[in-house]
């Protein structure tokens, strides 16, 4: 029992993108019990979005992914024309897809890319 | 899956609505949640909405097969606690820190109920419609907290 020892690993290390902590427990050479913890990036995005109007939440949830800003962009977007009954141009909704697609690319060359280490 | 379904399998418990599952009596939970294990293996979501004094929870089932959902809603009153669905859907587990953490709903027998997002000091619970963001919360630096 007094061989175990509670290491924290995080919340920052090279190899994570992102934010996260784990608390494994050791033994000898082994881990015996690991807990993680997250959060550290949360924000609080919803209650932002609750205190601003539509139109200036855009800048924020542009944050939301580095990789993805458009998609969630559109995401939004296509919420509040839902909501708010609006039809957009068959030439805005091609432009939509095109971008969708170059963000949802270029994501995943960013994930193979740091498979392979920095 | 039809929803017509769970109309026979559970009779008055369940209403069946256009397109979810209305769970009249939330003491039914773990029943009825079981019984959707069947045909449902996936827990892809519980998303809470506060409608004071209520707090509504949807549980989002879908399953690896096909590209079937289902959304069961419960409500509960302010301050009621709910069954935890831990053992029946391990993914549950984080779901309902996260609904615990930003709306203080309580889940009773949830192996492992503390905040996941929020520092352990936060004041209160941010998602509810009556948490007012006060100066302390805007200045808030977390520095009491010990690591």
């Amino acid at each position: 029992m007094e061989n175990k020892i509670e290491l924290n690993v995080g919340p920052v290390h090279p190899a994570t993108h992102g934010v996260l902590k784990t608390i494994v427990t050791i033994e000898k050479d082994t881990i015996k019990d690991l807990e993680v913890e997250i959060g550290f990036l949360h924000r609080g995005k919803e209650k932002t979005a609750e205190q601003r109007l539509f139109n200036s939440y855009f800048p924020i949830i542009d944050k939301l992914d580095y990789v993805g800003a458009l998609n969630w962009e559109i995401l939004y977007a296509s919420l509040i024309e839902k909501a708010m009954n609006v039809d957009i141009p068959l030439r805005a909704k091609y432009i939509r897809v095109i971008l969708a697609e170059i963000q949802r690319i270029m994501s995943h060359l960013i994930f193979i890319g740091s498979l392979s280490g920095h | 899956m039809e929803l017509t379904n769970f109309k026979t399998k559970f009779g008055d418990i369940v209403e069946v609505k256009e397109d979810y599952l209305y769970l009249k009596d939330k003491n039914y939970l773990l029943k009825v949640v079981r019984s959707i294990h069947i045909d449902f293996d996936i827990l892809f979501m519980l998303a809470v909405v506060h409608r004071p004094p209520k707090f509504e929870l949807n549980y989002i089932f879908s399953r690896y097969s096909d590209d079937e959902t289902l959304r069961l809603i419960v409500e509960i009153q302010d301050g009621e606690h709910i069954e935890s669905i831990s053992n029946i859907f391990p993914s549950a587990n984080w779901e309902e820190r996260e609904a615990y953490d930003l709306f203080g709903v309580v889940f009773d027998n949830h192996p492992n109920l503390k905040r996941i997002l929020l520092p352990e000091d936060w004041p209160g619970h941010p998602l509810r419609k009556d948490f007012i963001v006060t100066d302390e919360i805007k200045h808030w630096t977390g520095l009491d907290l010990k690591f």
